[in-house]
């Protein structure tokens, strides 16, 4: 494991919901005739950002890059291994059973499968006040009416709430996940890939949905997707990960025309455009090689085998500082420092 | 179901209060039409309800007493108005001794089954949910077990247990008593498995994160989530080990090493009217039948259930 | 894979190992265990004396320590008390272990002459401590001067109980390195030519690391060593060896036909039934796979003897023999075998005598295997290559049995695996009741006898077939399917 470098990220701004400052996550893999722990999948491996209140961050990165693992560590779903996480200017990893019970009503997740997101056994309005029946919040009665409330907020019928989740289609039972995400009235979701999982023409009514209702109630969102035109759609600011690491983050208009990253380019290159006199305008790059294995990520910047401006005894072997170059645009490269 | 659907929702209390009271009988009329569909398992519980009946109520059924009633001059009997089944090698009453087989060959069937699947459940929740080293200690454990060669270990164990004396039980219910906790030590490690197969797919899925993002404690979980989606696997694994259960001890009690004699089973009567093949070779039928019947019921519940309780099915 | 194949080979070792140390604990321990008839009547302590009473638990081995016990069994006792090893290649006598004479052959309740100097000194007990500067053991003849004759009470260690004759008052007799002993031939036999031998005597000689238990020098070789040992009561005193090979071919022959014919019908119906979904053919199959599974075997059993031999002779019909292997007698008029001429001990004769119990276990197989190969075969069918190899335009025939079949036998191999312990093992069950004579009923005929070292070298065998069992067909399967790989 090389040193930790001192986060140089956190800008504890008041508006600053989520600070995430060097945040680890390994999963051992065991083997051999003892099952001992032979290797670490580094899923993450050493990420920082923060996440204004009311905006919308997005994650993208290929399927493995970190992202999931990531969302799902900050919420402490999963065990850490290293770094922080402060929501409110509360350390999360220290909390302790009560406080982080209490702390989970404001922190809420969406996931990525509707069909395994809900209880099969469990009608979708009891699913939806499962939280508050937890928390203890209100009378039976006065939960079954929030239900329906979010039910009509996420577009569905009050009647629905009695119906098991196979009688859904996956774009109702999406929205129905976000309807339990909200009955406990919290201030930041993680959207994990909430709409890869829908057809085209699903994708953007959920997306509304998610939209009008940050609008609403003025939720933050971390937002995690695959598919960079519907992060384009939906974020303020993107960032941009590659096996475990933040490679690129800044805001959207930032990041989409004037990526500065190779492999971000690489990424937006590969964006079709709707106007076809404009595709020839641009060139599309291609990348060499596969993804590296999380097990044993490359020396130096991790992005440095399929690089075309790689630059030899140096991103080969060593990592590339996570900096502001200018309006928060951070970008991990070394041709970046070279330049400035 | 729908009757309530239909009012219009301008009254949001009402709904409200409707949701509240109308959810908990459904899932049950659910499973039960569902059930009612599958023919042959709806015959199979009728069989099973008429032989627990008439296990229960064996005392007021039977006309003779199954151990006592001996008629040295009417042995091996030709069924007749007074004996509808003849009598036994010792002039005892078929029919009456077949009643009271059912209870006890149908009380140990569910003192086992609800033993081993309980214990079954714990030991594959515990393993499943937990993982790790405990895991893979009690898996090893249980796949051990598994290859021990089940018939001849639970014939030496009944063998070897024969003549044992438990204080303040009457003799003649040792065995039963015996055989029972045989079946149970080499029972449970089938629905271990289920269980922990069924608790590792579960822990797996959003929904059970999703709890936990609630701020669900891990025994909320468990008892919230794991246990009504694990229920279905067990309750069908139950009802088809019912039937396994009865055939394993009416061989036992066949071959000599399970429920002695004169306590009456299935397995312990057609072993007498084995013996007595040449003489009245009739009587092997009734308790055999009695074993086959039950097995087959069994087995169909078990089908209809498996189809009836799963959630993924429309109505 | 080699490696793989090393790891499951000592894991396979070590899963015998402990299902062996089980079965021995748990046999040997549980109330009433195999021991206690033996046990009852050792306690009957008006008949024996003390001195017979410990020669029968050291005959038995029951003066042992459980896991000495359990060891003597797995690996023999002549090594308890060995002075020299000898290793040979040749595994029924390839490891032998030779004792000098010494403390390894003192058994309680023989006579013993002891020629020493008496210390003067009693121990607790008031016996009269002797330090022995020679020991006859068994002797016979004149004994020589100044010796003290007796009869062998306990062995401790290295130290003798002596009841003294002619004296109430017992002797302690401790021995040393430098005591001489002089044993006879019959009792300690010479060292065999056969060569080289190796000093052991510093493990299992009476001054070694385990000498305390020297004194149990005797000639099993152990389980593991292919000496099975003898019966105790289906046939006194016969090798369970030979046991074994009288009726290990009566259970093969009977298990591979009901395994062969099983096999035979079940893999067709069970696809035939799968592809033919919900047809009447289904529906027959399904109903007999459930009717088959729900079967008791024993009542089915004895129903087949009930019509074919009991009714067809009443009604006058070629009636079939009810048990056995062959017959003993000429066949009787009017009986199946009568009609075809069969002589006893002729094929014929043996062939006719294994339809009733192979026709009974092949239905208890069939139902099960067909019902299994139905659903793998369905679940097959489900797959998108097979959907595939039919939107291509395949002939159905051709999509069956070259796409779906293929794939639909491969978890085959896990039934057909674990038959191998049957086929050795017998079906216990249904050899009872056609009184077939074979392994299974060899095990329930132990079983009633207490002869519990046939039971446990039974038992042993079983738990080594299904390990290998298992073995084969983890191989197997990386064998037939490229999914599977191991590293």
């Amino acid at each position: 494991m090389e040193e930790q470098k001192a986060p140089t990220t956190p800008i504890h701004g008041n508006d600053d919901i989520i600070v995430v400052e060097n945040l680890v996550k390994y999963f051992p893999i065991r083997g051999g005739f003892f099952r001992r722990v032979q290797a670490h999948v580094r899923a993450v491996d050493g990420v920082s950002f923060t996440i204004k209140r009311g905006e919308t961050l997005g994650l993208v990165g290929e399927s493995g890059c970190g992202k999931t693992t990531t969302g799902r560590t900050i919420l402490r779903l999963i065990p850490h291994t290293a770094g922080k996480v402060y929501f409110e200017g509360k350390d999360i990893f220290a909390l302790k059973r009560g406080a982080l019970k209490e702390i989970r009503k404001d922190m809420q997740i969406v996931f990525q499968d509707p069909y395994s997101s809900l209880d099969p056994r469990i009608p979708v309005g009891e699913s939806i006040i499962e939280g508050l029946t937890v928390h203890k919040i209100g009378t039976p009665k006065e939960r079954w009416e929030k239900a329906i409330h979010l039910l009509r907020q996420v577009n569905m019928e009050d009647f629905h709430a009695r119906r098991y989740p196979h009688e859904f289609s996956g774009g109702q039972r999406q929205r129905i996940g976000i309807a339990r995400a909200l009955a406990l009235e919290p201030k930041f979701i993680v959207a994990d890939e909430p709409v890869s999982a829908l057809d085209v023409s699903v994708q953007a009514q959920v997306l509304n949905i998610l939209m009008d209702l940050q609008e609403k109630y003025g939720l933050t969102y971390l937002f995690i997707a695959h598919n960079l035109s519907v992060v384009e759609h939906i974020s303020n600011r993107v960032g941009v990960m590659y096996v475990g690491k933040m490679v690129e983050l800044g805001p959207r208009e930032e990041v989409f025309k004037h990526p500065l990253h190779p492999y971000t380019q690489a990424l937006m290159s590969a964006i079709p455009v709707p106007d076809p006199h404009q595709a020839g305008s641009r060139k599309r790059i291609i990348l060499e090689g596969d993804v590296p294995s999380p097990i044993n990520p490359p020396s130096g910047c991790r992005f440095h085998p399929r690089c075309r401006y790689a630059i030899k005894g140096l991103c080969d072997r060593e990592e590339p500082p996570f900096k502001d170059y200018g309006d928060g645009h951070f970008v991990a490269c070394w041709l970046m420092e070279k330049e400035s | 179901m729908s009757e309530k659907n239909v009012k219009e929702p301008q009254v949001e209390r009402l709904d409200a209060e409707g949701l509240l009271t109308t959810k908990k009988e459904s899932q049950f009329s659910v499973v039960w039409k569902r059930f009612r569909r599958h023919k042959l398992a709806l015959a199979g519980l009728v069989i099973i309800i008429i032989f627990v009946l008439m296990a229960i109520f064996a005392n007021a059924i039977a006309p003779y007493d199954p151990i006592t009633d001996q008629d040295p001059y009417n042995r091996n009997a030709d069924p007749s108005p007074e004996h509808i089944m003849g009598t036994d090698e010792v002039g005892r009453d078929v029919f009456s001794r077949l009643l009271f087989a059912a209870r006890i060959s149908l009380s140990v069937a569910l003192v086992v089954v609800l033993f081993s699947e309980t214990i079954g459940a714990l030991v594959g929740g515990v393993s499943g949910y937990f993982g790790g080293w405990v895991d893979m200690a009690i898996q090893r454990f249980v796949e051990f077990l598994m290859t021990l060669p089940l018939l001849p270990l639970l014939l030496a164990f009944s063998s070897l247990l024969q003549g044992i004396y438990i204080p303040h039980i009457p003799k003649e219910w040792t065995s039963v008593i015996l055989i029972s906790a045989i079946l149970i030590i080499f029972g449970w490690m089938g629905s271990s498995r289920l269980v922990r197969g069924v608790v590792l797919s579960l822990r797996d899925l959003d929904f059970t994160e999703a709890a936990r993002a609630l701020g669900m404690s891990d025994l909320r979980i468990i008892v919230r989530h794991m246990i009504p989606n694990a229920m279905a696997p067990i309750i069908v694994d139950a009802t088809l080990g019912l039937g396994g259960v009865i055939v394993l001890e009416s061989a036992l009690s066949f071959l000599g090493f399970g429920i002695q004699p004169p306590v009456p089973t299935w397995g312990n009567m057609l072993q007498a009217a084995q013996s007595g093949l040449l003489g009245n070779p009739v009587k092997v039928i009734y308790p055999g039948l009695a074993i086959f019947l039950t097995s087959l019921a069994f087995n169909y519940i078990g089908d209809g259930l498996r189809d009836a309780l799963d959630p993924r099915l429309k109505l | 894979m080699t490696s793989y194949l090393i790891r499951r080979f000592i894991q396979m070792v070590l899963v015998v190992l402990l299902a062996t140390m089980a079965i021995y604990a748990l046999l040997n321990l549980a109330p009433g265990g195999p021991l206690s008839g033996l046990n009852m009547t050792a306690d009957r302590k008006s008949r024996y004396s003390e001195a017979d009473k410990n020669r029968l638990e050291a005959y038995l081995g029951l003066d042992k320590p459980l896991a000495l016990r359990y060891l003597a069994w797995l690996v023999g006792e002549d090594w308890i008390g060995a002075d020299e090893m000898y290793l040979g290649l040749k595994p029924p006598d390839g490891m032998r272990f030779y004792a000098k004479p010494g403390i390894a052959y003192a058994t309680p309740g023989y006579p013993v002459w002891i020629e020493g100097e008496q210390t003067g000194q009693t121990d607790e007990e008031g016996r009269v401590i002797i330090i022995a500067k020679k020991i006859w053991l068994r002797p016979s003849g004149e004994p020589p001067e100044g010796v003290v004759q007796g009869l062998i009470v306990k062995v401790y260690g290295h130290n003798l109980h002596v009841d003294v004759k002619g004296d109430p008052v017992d002797a302690w007799v401790e021995t040393t390195k430098e005591t001489a002993w002089e044993v006879p031939a019959s009792v300690a036999p010479p060292r065999p030519e056969k060569g080289p031998w190796v000093n052991v005597s510093w493990l299992f000689g009476p001054y070694g690391l385990l000498g305390n238990y020297a004194h149990f020098h005797g000639e099993g070789h152990g389980v593991a060593r292919f000496d099975w040992g003898k019966s105790w009561a289906v046939a006194r005193g016969q090798p369970i060896s030979m046991l074994i090979k009288s009726r290990l071919g009566n259970t093969m022959v009977l298990m591979s036909l009901a395994t062969l014919f099983s096999l035979l019908i079940a893999i067709p119906v069970g696809i035939y039934s799968a592809v033919k979904q919900y047809s009447t053919l289904d529906y027959f199959v399904t109903t007999f796979t459930f009717f088959g599974t729900s079967m008791p075997i024993f009542w089915f059993g004895l129903m087949m003897i009930l019509v074919f031999s009991i009714y067809f002779k009443k009604w006058g019909l070629p009636y079939l023999p009810a048990g056995g292997v062959t017959s003993v007698r000429p066949p009787r008029a009017g009986s199946l075998l009568a009609l075809l001429h069969a002589t006893p001990g002729s094929f014929v004769d043996r062939a006719v005598h294994l339809i009733m119990p192979t026709s009974a276990l092949s239905l208890l197989y069939m139902a099960g295997w067909s019902r299994y190969m139905r659903s793998s075969m369905l679940e097959v069918l489900r797959l998108d290559y097979v959907r595939t190899a039919r939107a291509k335009g395949l002939s159905e025939r051709v999509v069956i049995v070259k796409h779906a079949m293929r794939n639909a036998l491969i978890p085959l191999i896990t039934i057909v695996v674990f038959q191998i312990p049957g086929i050795f093992g017998g079906a216990t069950i249904t050899e009872t009741i056609f009184s077939w004579q074979g392994m299974g009923l060899l095990y329930f005929k132990a079983l009633t006898a207490d002869d519990w070292p046939v039971v446990m070298v039974l038992l042993y065998i079983q738990a080594i077939l299904v390990v290998i069992a298992t073995l084969t067909g983890d191989i197997l399967y990386t064998l037939v399917d490229p999914r599977i790989r191991y590293d």
